[in-house]
């Protein structure tokens, strides 16, 4: 049984995995690394604070490389989740 | 971009110097000096070592940013590949002019390059236009769809009318028919491919990565004109070395290696644990 957190740290690894089809795997994982309370090792991720705020930070990381095209990769990783994460689980910027 | 940190990079300092040094040299010999043979020849056949720096550098690059596994890395492994090829067509073209003395041996072995670079550029600038939101913009916009039809084709008709209209086939020499369409033709097609990874990327392309896109366009756009002049001079046989499209070519292939070393800057910063601003569109 899935918890809430586990849910976005699956996102995280979604979105991260998705980046690295464009970015590549080493720089994927690098700019997920650099993310405000998120922790990256051995393919996988914790995070330490607010999950939703983290998951925001994570897409706006990305979207700091090309901008509005970044974050719509973004997107679709999270499509490929379903309804696993509810609507008010995911951050304004992924919506 | 931070100019202050591309300005410490010794690749960059170097192509900077190297392009200097030639866009010095040409004012030198078109303004000051017009029309000294042994120099202009020299001019004409080394400014492509601009291209060979440019194309080394970029394939660690691409290699950083995921080499074949990666859009991005695909893209820069491209765009490489087709300075390298730039850089060896001239070599090629080098060993004609000093070793068997012919001038301009159009088509020769050089075009090995000089026309493999084409579709490779394509491809450079295809997969641009993926990793800059062009998929989007295709979905969202009916007219953006037409509009990405309707430019390769009249761009072709344009280059066509320009260069072929009048063609006289000589069917003795196929190769030499097939370059004389493939030239325009293809470079047609890849400067279309430029102008839509712009105008598609407009509205979803933004951060940091943004000026570094828009730069390798500018490039591509100026090689069309540097091929088109030299195509167009050719065919007239007004052609002379170190002219127009000498320095247009030098401006372009400066600007895809700037692009290229912009890309390699953005890496590394990243992997040396420094965020990047957040400056969406």
């Amino acid at each position: 049984m899935y918890t809430k957190l586990d849910l976005y740290e699956k996102a995280i690894l979604t979105i991260t995995k998705e980046q690295e089809k464009i970015v590549g795997k080493t720089l994927s994982i690098q700019m997920t690394a650099l993310v405000d309370n998120l922790l990256v090792k051995n393919n996988r991720v914790e995070i330490k604070g607010d999950p939703k705020i983290v998951l925001k930070d994570l897409v706006d990381q990305y979207a700091s490389l090309f901008g509005k095209a970044s974050i719509e990769v973004s997107k679709e990783a999270i499509k490929k989740l379903g309804h696993e994460l509810e609507s008010s689980d995911i951050p304004e910027n992924l919506k | 971009m931070n100019l202050m940190s591309i300005l410490k990079n010794t690749t960059f300092r170097l192509l900077s110097i190297v392009f200097a040094i030639y866009t010095l040299a040409w004012l030198y010999l078109n303004l000051i000096n017009p029309w000294n043979e042994s120099f202009n020849n020299a001019f004409t056949d080394s400014y492509g070592i601009i291209a060979g720096i440019g194309g080394i550098a970029g394939f660690s690059i691409a290699k950083k940013w995921g080499g074949i596994k990666s859009v991005v890395g695909r893209s820069l492994l491209a765009f490489s590949t087709g300075l390298t090829f730039n850089f060896l067509g001239q070599v090629s073209y080098a060993i004609y002019f000093y070793v068997y003395k012919v001038e301009n041996p159009y088509p020769s072995f050089g075009e090995i390059f000089y026309f493999g670079s084409i579709p490779i550029y394509i491809i450079g600038a295809w997969l641009l236009a993926a990793a800059s939101g062009s998929k989007l913009s295709l979905a969202s916009y009916r007219s953006k769809k037409i509009v990405s039809i309707l430019l390769p084709i009249s761009m072709m008709l344009l280059s066509y009318s320009v260069f072929l209209k009048s063609y006289e086939f000589d069917w003795t020499q196929p190769i030499l028919i097939f370059l004389d369409f493939g030239y325009p033709l293809g470079q047609a097609i890849s400067v279309s491919l430029a102008i839509l990874t712009f105008y598609l990327s407009k509205g979803t392309l933004g951060g940091i990565m943004k000026s570094s896109v828009l730069l390798i366009v500018t490039a591509l756009i100026i090689q069309y004109v540097s091929d088109t002049t030299f195509l167009y001079q050719t065919f007239q046989d007004a052609w002379e070395p170190a002219g127009t499209s000498d320095l247009l070519f030098t401006i372009s292939y400066f600007l895809m290696s700037l692009a290229i070393l912009q890309f390699g800057e953005v890496v590394d910063k990243i992997g040396a644990g420094k965020k990047l601003k957040c400056t969406q569109n």
